[in-house]
């Protein structure tokens, strides 16, 4: 792909100092990505300056403060509208959403890229209650959900998808994966703001794909791109405290 | 340019009925073209292989049944490295069938430009602590640390094998693992007393100055998932 042709992303999260574990690993996951046609925007609505004044020194990136606000949907989703603008009026191709608790592969805009469709998003696993009783069960899964009735897709009930249904490593059409590292074309963000719904606690992401269903844009999930997820208890935690383990 | 040539096989027997559909349709399905696919049978039972009858795409042979089990799978893999070393084929790519890889994953590997390159296989593992269970996926694949003054293998975690790339480790399985015909030559399947053949391949490819890469972007399937349905 040569460098001129090449579309251009804009990389990018709400971050916050909540979060701020993940931080040094972030930025190593957001610095090794190879892509060169991209811009890096963090939004940081800390209720603090510390994490702002931090990720400034970063020549990297380009950082804003927002406003802090008591309800966190709220702010979420409303930074990720600003990047959505941010998309559009920059004359951007493309929206990678990367969270602040996920490392990538450093090839994972080229290979998500390649695979030529408007929502196309890496894996991320989390772990996950999977039943109540005597015994808790916690169980290792992908952020990722399919149709619970596949056969009649208007139903729009969803059911996580498990191991055995993403690998092996393929594109796979998915109902949801969350906003966690997805990319997304510049004409599904001109049809559809990031918004919450004020009946429902869902977040803005899983509302976007609600949205991409209702709309009839494909999702679709690249299981050959497995990121890390930084603080899911079980996968392991993040550097500062595994350094502090080793010591 | 000419592709390599590239041998794709295991030993299989009459046990893993619940998953070999599904194996057998992953094998079917790998989309490079010049490869020959080689299934040695070493099933208890006569006549074991007649289930492979009419798949012209996979060549089966009867091996003799042992006692032993892990003596009878060195001896078939060995049979299957003759192969690839008397008929001139550049790779081997063992899948064991278990797995289900993806169906590039002989292109995918081959990318990597190594000579002992392995996809990425997960096993189940289910932990107890107090009033929790804990359903873990385990990476088949493992480092060697020194741990009070012996060298100790250890399996990587999810946190250690993720984001996806290329990396190295000391061991793995033979669930799906290419290996270059320079690999071959200087390597014989073979087991010991303490450790089994995939132990001691790794074991060798050390002695020999190999690397073992593991591409986890190469992410397989594990059928056991699908058999528990059958228990």
């Amino acid at each position: 792909m040569g460098e001129e042709k090449q579309p251009r992303v804009l990389v990018g999260s709400p971050v916050s100092s909540y979060k701020k574990q993940t931080i040094e690993d972030y930025l190593e996951g957001l610095r090794n990505l190879s892509y060169k046609n991209k811009e890096i925007l963090l939004l940081d609505n800390s209720p603090d300056e510390e994490l702002f004044k931090e990720l400034k020194k970063e020549p990297f990136l380009k950082v804003e403060k927002t406003e802090h606000i008591e309800n966190v949907r709220e702010m979420v989703k409303r930074d990720r509208n600003t990047l959505r603008e941010r998309v559009l009026n920059g004359g951007f191709d493309y929206f990678l959403s990367l969270e602040q608790d996920v490392v990538p592969p450093k090839n994972c805009i080229e290979t998500l890229l390649s695979r030529k469709k408007p929502v196309c998003g890496g894996v991320t696993l989390n772990v996950y209650q999977t039943k109540k009783g005597r015994e808790s069960l916690w169980e290792l899964l992908p952020a990722t959900y399919t149709w619970a009735v596949p056969t009649h897709k208007e139903i729009g009930l969803e059911k996580r998808m498990s191991f055995a249904d993403i690998f092996p490593s393929r594109l796979t059409r998915v109902k949801g994966c969350g906003l966690a590292c997805v990319l997304i074309h510049r004409p599904v963000l001109e049809k559809i703001e990031f918004r919450l719904m004020k009946e429902s606690p869902a977040y803005d992401d899983s509302l976007f794909h609600h949205d991409c269903d209702r709309k009839g844009i494909d999702v679709w999930l690249d299981s050959s791109v497995v990121c890390r997820h930084i603080i899911s208890p079980l996968q392991g935690k993040a550097k500062e405290e595994r350094e502090a383990e080793a010591e | 340019m000419k592709q390599p040539k590239v041998l794709v096989g295991d030993t299989v027997n009459a046990g893993i009925k619940p998953v070999l559909g599904a194996y057998l349709g992953g094998l079917l399905d790998l989309s490079y073209r010049d490869k020959e696919i080689f299934l040695l049978d070493n099933s208890p039972e006569e006549g074991s292989s007649n289930i492979f009858n009419g798949i012209d795409k996979i060549k089966v042979t009867k091996t003799e049944h042992l006692p032993n089990g892990i003596e009878m799978i060195v001896r078939d893999r060995n049979v299957l490295r003759k192969h690839v070393l008397d008929n001139g084929f550049d790779y081997l790519l063992l899948i064991g069938y278990s797995q289900l890889p993806p169906t590039n994953v002989v292109e995918k590997l081959m990318e990597a430009k190594k000579d002992v390159v392995s996809a990425l296989c997960f096993r189940e593992v289910v932990n107890k602590e107090g009033n929790e269970l804990y359903v873990l996926q385990q990476p088949m694949i493992a480092k060697s640390i020194q741990k009070e003054g012996k060298q100790i293998q250890q399996g990587f975690t999810i946190d250690e094998v993720f984001p996806s790339r290329l990396m190295k480790a000391d061991y793995c399985t033979f669930g799906c693992i290419l290996l270059s015909r320079k690999v071959l030559e200087k390597i014989e399947f073979r087991h010991d007393e303490r450790n089994a053949d995939h132990l001691c391949f790794c074991e060798d490819l050390k002695k020999n100055k190999f690397e073992l890469w593991i591409d986890t972007g190469v992410v397989c399937k594990n059928l056991n998932y699908d058999r528990k349905l059958f228990l």
